[in-house]
């Protein structure tokens, strides 16, 4: 009984602090509500069963929107905090694909007839919900996040407009990178 | 009530001072700084960290208007004293720790500043002027803006958005103006820097100093008799180093810097701070994080001037980084300042002749004042605190001689 | 050896809190007796120096700047004690935790990263520009260490063989692990020093930005702040004992008196260390944090991974 109120409590939170991102008037505001907003989500998550992966949510969205404040302060251009704004865009139809989603995934939800427990929940959830998602490609799964990360990486390499010549001279021999901030290592 | 008696006195244990160093004041500065540590008070770093405002000097007229500004800022319980030297240093504290102590007054203060701002309220422009930045004390060039006309633009608070331009690297960001304020800690005496801020890096800067009513003069008469030209010089490389290393984060070695700033006025013999001043010297040199935090750090191609006894360590390093602008590193400056300070510790004698009179000195702090603008474009807010440290820039001889002494 | 971790009521987590504002209290005092030291007082004068400090700071009205986004400001300002209390919840004291949680580890983590926002937003809520910067220094060095540190944390759960917090000290039975991943302890001693903003790390709050972001905090809140920092720093150090130190275990001593002294063992250290090595510039240590420290980090797993495969 306790646990269904507080979920229908968090639930409410996390829908609330949602909208609240695109009502306040601050960057800064707008971000750690979403923040707000993932932090219930991961509890909610750890509710269900699935303490990993909800303490992990929590982890990940706070890092991410600490970081993210600071890009939205950064490309917000002249007006980044502090003045009454507006960040939706074609409101009507958004409005309208918004809610048909919403009720298409709800009466998803409610229609289908899911199938009755068999058996109980095995003792180890995150193991067995990971086995259940990846199952035979586990393998395959693992490879991916690491190209991914080689990918990101690359394409912050190539986007770079300064190079190997801006940075070392033409030939490549200069003793000092000619950097307009010095890094740690001189490298 | 007895919990807030001794909250009371508990509290007038350590009161934190707001120091503002008038021009030429720096003996009462210092005098003041080695009574805190004495009495285990610390220096705030702002107006919001400080209970007590020492005003060590006796400030011209932007002085005084900033000392006021800065007054407004301090958050109760406050209490504030002009430490001119006449007078006992310690009787002068101990009245203000019983200010501070006296809950009655500060409740009275607290009154009268709040019906202040209600009424400053009422005028629009005024508004901006409550705790702002603590350190902007120049706000005309902001009232202007406001006055243009531009009333449709959006203004938070009162203060108009600031404008965008692109930076180093072709980013677009905004232009903030930024005063570093006579008022910061390890700050020198009375200068303003005038700095146009994209994100933390510095684009543009204008100096200027801020004057004082007027120089020391009886006040330091019983102390002239045996303080001479090396020992002065002693105190100001110490106190110089002293900064520069608080700056550069090493509290521990500022705080030593500072402790021998302190002994060299007052001891006998100069000669016996020549192997403190040696050790602190070595103990520099040898830390690693200190030289690779100051690494690529340069005065680019000033002439500070060669500093006597520091020239093999100044011509090292400019054989050592060719890469380099050529200039001197401020790590070479922080060393060459110990060495100095030691050498003229081991050599002098008492009756010493004055190296270098006051016009030479006024000239020299004249040429660095000029090349500050140049030398902090393109610099990191924290790497311009370091530059202007490094620069040892002598405020007192850029004061014109009101009523001066002479060695 | 030592007795397996279990976990008591809640109740008594009412006292948690006082028992970690206790151990702050005295890294604060040995701080102050540091610093009276360098001013060549004698220690004991600097030992009540927070008692003086907490005094002041109750007395002291909150400053007040223009357009400063209070909400914000109050929530980083009161959020880094909650984020501390919370960190002491996996902890365990001896053999007594309040809750021992299948990810404790984890738990660890997510509650020091949430200083990434708190301390940005103290320096984002005072509206001024030297807060701000000190904002945002700390956010550049949290980008650092945050890596090396997550790594550092995943090489005694491989080694235990589970993320939880009972387990990994069960594991230390034979030999800690400060022994066999001395690499992986620094890296979190280091991390702490970091997230606490303090000493070396403490760029954020620098002198030469007039203080950083508690260049505007005054009164309640600084206290809050400055409170917040010593109870974080004693929550990193109180964690180190169980995951790297071996919990409770020693000879002669009961367990929770073990636990107690090892945390202030290592807590002394780390205040030390602010007073022995100058701060370090962010912007400098990016390239050291990702180019040497996370290659070493990731190098001490695979020597833990390799070791617990083999064995």
């Amino acid at each position: 009984m306790l646990i269904d109120i507080l979920f229908w409590a968090l639930a409410v939170v996390a829908v609330a602090s949602g909208v609240t991102v695109f009502v306040v008037d601050s960057m800064a505001r707008a971000t750690y509500a979403l923040a707000v907003s993932f932090i219930a989500v991961g509890i909610m998550l750890v509710i269900v069963g699935l303490e990993y992966i909800g303490i992990i949510t929590i982890l990940m969205m706070v890092m991410e929107m600490a970081i993210m404040a600071v890009y939205m302060v950064m490309y917000m251009g002249m007006n980044p905090a502090l003045m009454p704004m507006d960040m939706t865009h074609s409101k009507r139809w958004s409005a309208v694909l918004a809610v048909g989603t919403f009720v298409l995934l709800a009466a998803g939800a409610l229609l289908i007839p899911w199938p009755a427990r068999v058996g109980e929940p095995a003792a180890d959830l995150t193991a067995s919900l990971g086995e259940a998602i990846m199952g035979p490609n586990m393998l395959a799964m693992l490879t991916i996040s690491p190209v991914l990360f080689a990918t990101i990486i690359a394409g912050l390499v190539i986007a770079n407009p300064r190079g190997r010549y801006d940075r070392w001279g033409d030939d490549l021999k200069r003793r000092t990178p000619n950097d307009p901030m010095r890094g740690g290592l001189g490298r | 009530m007895g919990l807030t008696s001794v909250l009371a006195r508990w509290a007038s244990k350590r009161v934190h001072v707001l120091i503002i160093e008038v021009p030429g004041w720096g003996a009462s500065r210092m005098l003041l700084e080695a009574e805190l540590d004495r009495r285990g008070w610390a220096v705030a770093l702002s107006p919001a960290d400080a209970d007590l405002l020492a005003v060590c000097g006796m400030p011209g007229e932007e002085l005084r208007a900033a000392c006021d500004f800065v007054w407004n800022q301090l958050p109760g319980p406050r209490a504030r004293v002009n430490v001119t030297g006449s007078g006992s240093l310690s009787t002068l504290l101990n009245e203000a720790s019983a200010h501070l102590g006296d809950d009655s007054a500060q409740r009275e203060d607290a009154r009268s500043r709040s019906q202040n701002t209600v009424a400053e309220d009422s005028a629009p422009d005024a508004g901006e002027h409550d705790g702002m930045a603590p350190e902007e004390m120049d706000h005309g060039s902001m009232d202007h803006g406001m006055d243009h006309g531009e009333m449709d633009m959006p203004m938070p608070g009162g203060i108009p958005l600031a404008e965008g331009g692109d930076d180093r690297d072709g980013l677009e960001m905004d232009f903030l103006t930024v005063p570093f304020g006579p008022v910061m800690p390890h700050w020198p005496a009375g200068l303003v820097v005038d700095c146009v801020l994209q994100g933390d890096v510095v684009v543009s800067a204008q100096a200027r100093v801020l004057e004082a009513v007027s120089a020391p003069t009886e006040v330091s008469t019983e102390e002239m008799t045996y303080l001479v030209e090396a020992r002065l010089r002693i105190i100001r490389l110490c106190d110089h180093a002293s900064q520069l290393l608080a700056l550069a984060g090493w509290q521990t070695a500022a705080q030593n810097a500072r402790r021998l700033r302190d002994d060299a006025r007052w001891s006998a013999d100069i000669a016996e701070h020549v192997a403190p001043l040696d050790r602190l010297r070595r103990r520099v040199e040898r830390s690693v994080l200190l030289r690779w935090s100051l690494k690529g750090i340069s005065l680019g191609g000033i002439s500070v001037g060669r500093p006597v006894g520091g020239t093999d360590a100044l011509a090292e390093a400019g054989a050592a980084t060719p890469a380099d602008q050529a200039g001197v590193a401020i790590r070479d400056r922080l060393i060459g300042w110990l060495h100095e300070a030691a050498a003229l510790a081991a050599t002098s004698s008492d009756t010493r002749s004055p190296a270098a009179g006051d016009l030479d000195r006024a000239r020299e702090a004249r040429d660095l004042l000029g090349a500050l603008p140049a030398l902090l474009r393109g610099t990191e807010l924290g790497t311009a605190r370091l530059l202007i440290a490094g620069l040892g820039l002598d405020t007192a001889a850029l004061a014109p001689a009101h009523e001066r002494t002479h060695d | 050896m030592t007795e397996p971790i279990v976990q008591v009521s809640p109740a008594w987590a009412v006292l948690t809190p006082f028992l970690l504002m206790l151990l702050a209290l005295t890294a604060a005092g040995l701080n102050g007796a540091l610093v009276a030291r360098t001013a060549g007082r004698p220690l004991r004068s600097g030992l009540a120096a927070p008692l003086g400090e907490v005094a002041r700071l109750l007395r002291q009205r909150r400053q007040v700047t223009v357009a400063a986004d209070v909400v914000l400001w109050r929530i980083g300002a009161a959020g880094l004690v909650v984020v501390a209390i919370l960190k002491i919840l996996v902890i365990p004291l001896g053999p007594w935790t309040l809750a021992d949680l299948d990810v404790g580890v984890v738990w660890f983590n997510t509650m020091d990263v949430m200083t990434w926002a708190l301390f940005w937003l103290i320096g984002w809520g005072a509206n001024s520009a030297y807060a701000l910067v000190g904002g945002y220094r700390f956010l550049s060095l949290a980008v650092s260490y945050e890596l090396p540190l997550m790594f550092a944390l995943i090489a005694p759960a491989v080694a235990a063989r589970s993320l939880q917090v009972g387990d990994v000290v069960a594991a230390q039975q034979d030999l800690w692990f400060v022994i066999w991943m001395p690499v992986a302890f620094v890296i979190f001693c280091g991390s702490v020093i970091a997230f606490s903003s303090w000493g070396p790390f403490a760029t954020g709050a620098g002198r030469d930005i007039a203080g950083g972001f508690l260049a505007d905090v005054s009164g309640v809140d600084r206290l809050l702040i400055l409170a917040g920092r010593y109870a974080v720093l004693t929550a990193g150090a109180a964690f180190a004992v169980p995951v790297f130190l071996g919990g409770g275990g020693g000879p002669l001593l009961p367990e929770w008196l073990w636990t107690i002294v090892k945390t202030f063992l290592v807590l002394a250290v780390f205040v030390a260390i602010r007073h022995r090595v100058p701060t370090i510039r962010p912007d400098r240590f990016a390239e050291v944090a990702w180019i040497i420290v996370l290659p070493a980090a990731l190098l001490q797993v695979l020597v833990v991974a390799i070791i617990v495969v083999g064995s």
